[in-house]
């Protein structure tokens, strides 16, 4: 299988594979003079071993006593890896990506191309502030890109339509980058003579 | 052509990571994504895993996708269609910042699960990719994977994976084929990140079109109705 391929790695989500922690020792029971300490499991790898030596230990539980002076590591699973809901399910109806044009006092306007069906001639619209999640409205600038999606969710409580506008979070050019592409130009126009 | 039940894309990177950096606060604080999408990986329970050797987390609210670092691997999937060019966005800011990345390989990847009417067909499938003849040895022969490797027309690409297998998503007995695609990307010699970045950035939308092709030919292949 390719180094690069996904499923492996989706697999082992879907399996609810051992998660890992950072390692902190935490005092699991004390029992008269007896403390037992469990420690975390630091790395998938380690924890795929450990769950397979972990099923049998937990049974045996004279192996489990453990003085402080020599703490044994008792790996226990920790968490699921986080896995993407499987009730949600995105179909795509609509996409425009949209360029603001102008900013008024209440809303803005934006020039929309159709990304659903490259055919269709660029449009104009304007949106409301209040059509806008609070954090993005600090992203709204002359030349800002956003995304308007429509789309149907399927979950839980069924099927809803979804209308959505994101702004692109993209970083202004640094001077590295103004540089690496001048380069570049330079580069090019060597190249062509 | 039927709808896909869930379509994903992701992006792997394979080279040089710090896997604790990537928590979700530092993607709030790099301005990259918003501040309650990183609170809600944690807003249902436990589910940030954060290490010098692996971080794991999922957004599963707003812009929902998810990461997995580890020291030689960044794995991000996005199943929200609306949101891939924001992914998109996350990748490339992020080795824009981390521009020093040291990256070998790349895939460019799309799963999609389509729902299959009949067990006929299901079956039909199976024999039409991988004809049992082979394999009369055999008792009850079922096709359980395919994987077959190519490449596209005007793609840099070291080479293109297919795989069609019965979904993971879906498992049996739902009859829903899973058709993936994987688009292998690989450098010589160690490779900072930002040439990935140009090459993910100009493959982005060739790469969809031709996966979505793909595997709705495979899909339809052979289809009598």
């Amino acid at each position: 299988m390719t180094s690069t391929a996904a499923s492996d790695m989706q697999n082992i989500l879907e399996r609810g594979f051992v998660g890992a922690v950072d390692a902190t020792a935490e005092p699991y029971q004390q029992e008269s003079s007896r403390h037992y300490i469990e420690y975390s499991v630091l790395s998938p790898e380690k924890a795929s071993r450990s769950c397979e030596e972990s099923q049998t230990t937990a049974e045996d539980t004279s192996a489990i006593e453990l003085s402080l002076s020599a703490p044994k590591i008792v790996p226990r699973k920790i968490a699921s890896l986080p896995t993407a809901p499987h009730s949600m399910n995105h179909k795509l109806i609509q996409l425009w990506e949209g360029r603001v044009e102008e900013i008024k006092e209440d809303c803005f306007a934006a020039i929309l191309t159709d990304k659903t069906n490259h055919n269709l001639p660029d449009e104009s619209a304007e949106f409301g502030f209040d059509e806008l999640n609070i954090t993005d409205r600090a992203l709204v600038r002359i030349g800002s890109l956003f995304i308007w999606s429509i789309s149907y969710e399927d979950g839980y409580g069924g099927r809803r339509t979804v209308s959505e506008i994101r702004f692109r979070r993209l970083r202004p050019w640094t001077k590295q980058s103004l540089k690496r592409v001048k380069n570049d130009q330079e580069e090019i126009a060597r190249i062509l003579g | 052509m039927p709808e896909a039940e869930s379509e994903g894309r992701t992006v792997v990177l394979v080279g040089s990571f710090n896997p604790a950096i990537f928590q979700p606060m530092w993607f709030v604080k790099e301005g990259l994504i918003r501040n309650e999408e990183a609170e809600s990986v944690t807003k249902n329970g436990p589910k940030l895993i954060v290490t010098s050797d692996f971080t794991a987390f999922s957004v599963e609210e707003g812009f929902q996708f998810q990461l997995e670092v580890r020291k030689d691997r960044f794995v991000i999937t996005c199943r929200n269609p609306a949101h891939w060019q924001l992914m998109l966005d996350l990748v490339c800011q992020t080795f824009e910042i981390l521009e020093h990345t040291p990256v070998s390989q790349m895939g460019i990847n799309r799963d999609a699960h389509y729902r299959v009417n009949s067990a006929e067909r299901w079956k039909e499938i199976g024999d039409l990719l991988a004809p049992k003849n082979a394999w009369h040895k055999l008792l009850n022969p079922t096709t359980r994977r395919v994987m077959i490797e190519g490449t596209r027309d005007g793609c840099t690409a070291k080479y293109i994976q297919a795989t069609v297998e019965p979904s993971s998503r879906f498992p049996l007995p739902n009859r829903v084929l899973s058709i993936s695609t994987n688009e292998h990307y690989e450098w010589a010699a160690s490779n900072t990140v930002l040439n990935s970045v140009e090459i993910l950035k100009s493959n982005w939308d060739d790469a969809y079109m031709f996966s979505k092709a793909l595997t709705e030919s495979v899909f339809l292949f052979g289809a009598t109705k």
